[in-house]
């Protein structure tokens, strides 16, 4: 039985509406036109009875809102999807003012109900702002999952860092040796004021410089940081304001200076004179972590402001950090800056070294089985980053199981990085060049596990029998070595000119993760789609039917005159053997020129002109003699058809025997042929080199 | 309304409720040790085998795990693809002012200084994980001196950042030249692969189970037998095979009928897998589905690890029966004639 009040209400509510045009999004109407009809049903102890319609629905609703905590919750999913907006804006409004409260959500197969439905409606609601409010609705219901799974154990701290750079000075081991040999310069006064302290990257280099924020250099050091990786593409006036501001403030802030919002170099200038004046005997450090990025702000002249101030303060002194080589910076001042520094290499770490670090930190969690040290220094040699790697992940392995790590977890660690290696290691293998990988590829499979070392010439030889195809013979591959030893892939042996990996753990995943074949298949596919335009290829070869056109004249002529006049002269019947002659000693010199320009520098001369090479075309062997020698043929026989193309009209005109007519078209034909194989190929490849078995491919795409 | 039993096993994207997620207990203990010891996480792995979900759960369960206390910030950042540097600094600020409370009134990138500096004064730590990281690397308008400073900036205040790529392979992540920049030097990667049988049962069995409905041992075999280890084939599978039990009487053919219904849905997910396999990991799926094993040892260890062979009982299969039957189709794409011609010519 509907109450008369509520009757009333009712009614007044539907001829309201009928008057009103209201939609959802007219927040302030909507809010002051049901205003009086919420108050109204806020006052009622118990949901109304109510008419069957828009209006009696909204009266429920505004009670369910205004009463959260009995509200019925199934009425309001099902009114979610009513047709009228204002049912539908109510329905959500009720819903969110409930689902806060305790009531019903507990039921999981209720709530997962409520969930479906309401992401369903969310979905198809027309209404912006009805579809945003069930999609906060919706994010708030999630909240009452419970959690599945039982609360987990909390993470035991690893204490091996694999990553961002050693913070602690407890886990901080080794580099002894370098703070002492800086920590001397810093203090001699001498004229050596700047250290570059380069080495590959995660060998320490940041970790070092936090040791000396630290305050590793004494209490007569106040040392300054700037990470110049946070600067990179800011203008210098940045770089100058964190300079002075991080100056200022290792000095402990002095209240009569404060840095300028844009600062310039008379003020850098003038504050590190009257800083280091103050200093007396203390000296600054000022370091300069990953350097690199300092070549941005060089042009605009820091080079010279940073130089002129070391030469004018005997107590400031500058560490650059980073992992290029200097060399590669032009600037002329920072050029004679670093020129006066001492360089420091960081690598490997000792073995003593290497052991603290990796039995010191877990000390009291993890004991180590016999050998175990020693295994993970003979897999690392004692790099820091990949030490603190196996270390770490060790530690999670063995301390999940038992409290002692054994060689067999060892290898499961070893296992694990195969399979999924730091980014770090695939990103340095992929800044080597193709001639640099294969090199580095063919010593980690020669050099197998037995750790042999292995010379350039078996590696070049092997290379060859690869048919990897580039041209590394043993001088290229010596001077491969080199550079790969300069980064510390690799290592010369000191008794002889062999090389070995300096870690067996990068070894085994370049000769599991990059074996030579698939180097040599990408090189390969690499230079299929770099061959030379069409327009280079037939320029090149343009120019070589030049020098060919020159030795045949010069050949047939020598020959012609030196044997010719005097065979005529004797045997004037056998002239048709002197013409063969003379045709011999025309083509003879244009093959020797084509095979051994072919043999010795894979290119003719037209292609030397032209910057273009020849290369093994994929499945094909390397440049042999023989294979130079057919190509010779083959690029005689496209001299020949050359010529008879140019000779047709002649002979056309001339109506010459039917054979020649016939070889002139052939050569046509031909010779379309290897011209729309060259422009329109997938490989750009014409005729003859498709027979020959090579690709013609520009010289720098051979670059090693 | 009708009190319908609603399907759990809908979720074809990223799961947002603690209660939709399933296994990965290893996966999550890995990138919490990492966490906790101040590294940043790369989560490596094929496309959508989990990583978004995984993500997302870092910031459901970092409370019980990790003893300090951590604000979890997530960024979706395909919603940034092609937005300049500022709008990107922009979203992020938004979205760790939203996830922390923190405020700051300065912009730019002195904004990111600000909210970091108020996150670091409250005690709090940040873990700040971003999906789909693919889409900020290759945004043209991002310069390799943005990640540099996002580096930068995440290590002086010790922030771990969480990524997720779209991308699954390292090598493929790191051929972009932005990544020649120290950015990743700074992580350590977990790699999601296919779930264990234990987490593949748990999430056919409990959902259902949560709903009043058991799946019986049979049903149960028959899912991991279409869905193999794959959450989103056993989503899949799970979500027709429990449409069927509501529903339908006794004389319906449930495996039929399931078989069908996932072969529909599932197929073209299944032939994106396909596709991206190497050639001799295709190899040797062709030799486990016609001879029922192969010799590229090396393959199959890649196809175990990738979940497309799977061990058990002491065995191993496919992952899916109905691989065999697709990969004909797959194998044989139409070409063109001009293309048929074209290669004639020139191959």
């Amino acid at each position: 039985m509907i109450d008369p009040r509520i009757a009333s209400v009712s009614q007044a509510l539907e001829a309201a509406l009928r008057l009103q045009s209201l939609r959802p999004e007219d927040l302030e109407a909507t809010a002051s036109f049901f205003s009086p009809f919420e108050r109204e049903m806020s006052a009622l102890p118990s949901p109304p009875v109510v008419p069957d319609n828009a209006a009696g629905t909204i009266l429920r609703l505004l009670w369910c809102k205004t009463h959260p905590e009995n509200a019925d919750l199934p009425f309001l999913l099902n009114v979610l999807s009513d047709s009228s907006p204002m049912v539908r804006l109510h329905a959500v409004d009720a819903l969110s003012a409930a689902v806060d409260t305790k009531t019903n959500w507990t039921d999981s197969v209720f709530l997962n109900m409520a969930r479906e439905a309401v992401q369903s409606v969310a979905h198809n609601e027309t209404s912006p702002l009805l579809a945003g409010q069930l999609a906060g609705v919706s994010e708030r219901l999630n909240r009452w999952a419970r959690p599945r799974r039982q609360t987990h154990a909390r993470v035991v701290a690893n204490p091996y860092t694999a990553g961002p750079p050693v913070r602690s000075p407890k886990n901080f081991f080794g580099r002894s040796d370098v703070l002492a040999q800086i920590g001397t310069l810093v203090s001699s006064g001498g004229t050596t004021r700047a250290v570059v302290l380069h080495g590959a990257r995660r060998t320490g280099k940041s970790s070092l410089l936090y040791r000396i924020v630290d305050g590793a250099l004494g209490q007569e050091v106040v040392p300054v940081y700037l990470d110049m990786q946070g600067l990179a593409g800011s203008p210098l006036k940045s770089l100058l304001r964190v300079l002075l501001r991080l100056t200022w403030q290792a000095l402990g802030s002095e209240p009569d200076y404060v840095p300028s919002s844009e600062p310039d170099f008379s003020e850098l200038r003038e504050y590190f004179d009257a800083a280091l004046s103050r200093l007396g005997n203390r000296s600054i450090v000022l370091m300069f972590d990953e350097y690199e990025v300092l070549e941005t702000f060089l042009a605009s002249g820091l080079g010279g402001q940073l130089q002129s101030l070391l030469e004018s303060a005997p107590n400031l002194f500058i560490i650059f950090a980073g992992s290029r080589k200097l060399e590669a910076i032009s600037d002329e001042a920072f050029s004679s800056l670093v020129d006066l520094a001492r360089y420091i290499k960081m690598t490997f770490l000792s073995r003593a070294e290497a052991t603290r670090l990796i039995t010191d930190p877990s000390h009291g969690m993890l004991d180590f089985a016999s050998g175990v040290p020693e295994r993970i220094f003979d897999l690392t040699n004692g790099h820091p980053f990949y030490t603190q790697l196996l270390c770490q992940s060790l530690f999670e392995i063995a301390s999940s199981t038992s409290r002692v790590a054994t060689l067999v977890d060892v290898n499961e660690v070893v296992k694990r990085f195969l399979q999924n290696p730091a980014p770090h290691l695939v990103l340095s293998w992929n800044t080597l060049r193709a001639g640099e990988a294969a090199v580095g590829s063919m010593l980690a499979l020669l050099q197998g596990d037995m750790g042999d070392a292995v010379e350039p010439a078996a590696i070049a030889a092997r290379l060859k029998a690869e048919r990897f195809p580039l041209p590394l013979k043993v001088p290229a591959v010596q001077r491969i070595l080199n550079t790969l030893s300069h980064s510390d892939w690799v290592a010369k042996q000191k008794e002889r000119n062999a090389y070995r990996f300096t870690m067996e753990l990068v070894r085994r995943w370049v000769a599991e993760e990059r074996p030579i074949a698939s180097l040599t298949a990408r090189q390969e596919l690499e230079l299929a789609s770099r061959t030379a335009s069409y327009m280079r290829q037939r320029a090149a070869w343009a120019l070589d039917v030049a020098v060919c056109a020159v030795l045949a004249v010069v050949g047939a002529t020598i020959a012609g005159a030196v044997v010719g006049a005097a065979a005529i002269a004797a045997m004037t019947d056998q002239a048709v053997w002197l013409i063969w002659l003379i045709w011999l000693s025309a083509v003879l010199p244009v093959f020797a020129y084509l095979s051994s320009a072919l043999w010795f520098g894979e290119a003719t001369v037209g292609m030397k002109a032209f910057r273009i090479q020849a290369t093994p075309a994929p499945g094909h062997s390397l440049m042999s003699i023989r294979r130079c020698a057919w190509i010779a043929v083959l690029y005689a026989l496209r001299l020949v058809t050359a010529v008879f193309v140019v000779l047709l009209p002649f002979a056309l005109v001339l109506e010459a025997e039917r054979g020649v007519l016939v070889f002139g078209l052939v050569a046509l034909v031909l010779e379309a042929l290897d011209n729309v194989m060259i422009w329109n190929g997938e490989r750009r490849q014409g005729l003859w080199e498709k027979l020959g078995g090579i690709l013609i491919v520009p010289t720098e795409a051979l670059r090693l | 309304m009708k009190r319908v039993v609603p399907n759990p096993y809908t979720n074809r994207a990223a799961v947002l409720a603690r209660d939709q997620f399933f296994g990965r207990e290893d996966e999550l203990s890995d990138i919490f040790t990492r966490i906790h010891g101040g590294q940043s996480v790369l989560l490596m792995g094929d496309r959508r085998i989990g990583k978004s979900s995984l993500l997302r759960a870092v910031g459901f369960e970092r409370d019980d795990a990790l003893e300090d206390k951590s604000h979890f910030v997530l960024i979706d950042l395909q919603s940034l693809a092609g937005c300049t540097e500022d709008t990107c600094i922009r979203v992020f600020v938004k979205e760790i002012e939203a996830a922390t409370g923190v405020r700051t009134e300065e912009l730019g990138r002195a904004a990111l200084e600000g909210v970091a500096e108020g996150v670091r004064d409250s005690g709090y730590r940040m873990i700040l994980a971003m999906d789909e990281f693919d889409v900020l690397v290759w945004n043209e308008q991002i310069s390799p001196e943005f990640l540099a400073n996002l580096r930068s900036w995440t290590a002086r205040y010790r922030f771990p950042l969480v990524l997720a790529f779209r991308e699954g392979s390292i090598d493929r992540i790191v051929e972009d030249e932005k990544f020649g920049s120290a950015f990743l030097n700074l992580f350590g990667t977990v790699y999601v692969g296919p779930f264990k049988e234990t987490e593949a049962q748990e999430l056919v069995r409990r959902p259902a189970l949560d709903q009043g409905i058991t799946f019986s041992d049979e049903e149960v075999d028959l899912v991991l037998d279409l869905a193999g280890y794959f959450p989103l084939f056993i989503q899949i599978a799970c979500y027709h095979l429990f449409e069927l039990k509501k529903t339908s009487s006794s004389n319906v053919d449930i495996e039929g009928t399931v078989e069908r219904e996932f072969l529909f849905e599932a197929a073209p997910h299944m032939e994106y897998m396909w596709q991206r396999l190497t050639e001799p990991e295709r190899q040797a799926v062709l030799d486990w589905s016609r001879l029922g094993g192969t010799h590229d040892s090396e393959a199959q260890q890649q196809l175990l690890r990738r979940g497309v062979l799977i061990e058990e009982r002491r065995a191993l299969r496919l992952y899916s029966r109905v691989v065999p039957g697709l990969i004909n189709k797959w194998q044989a794409p139409q070409r063109s004639i001009s293309q048929s011609v074209k290669d004639a010519l020139w191959k």
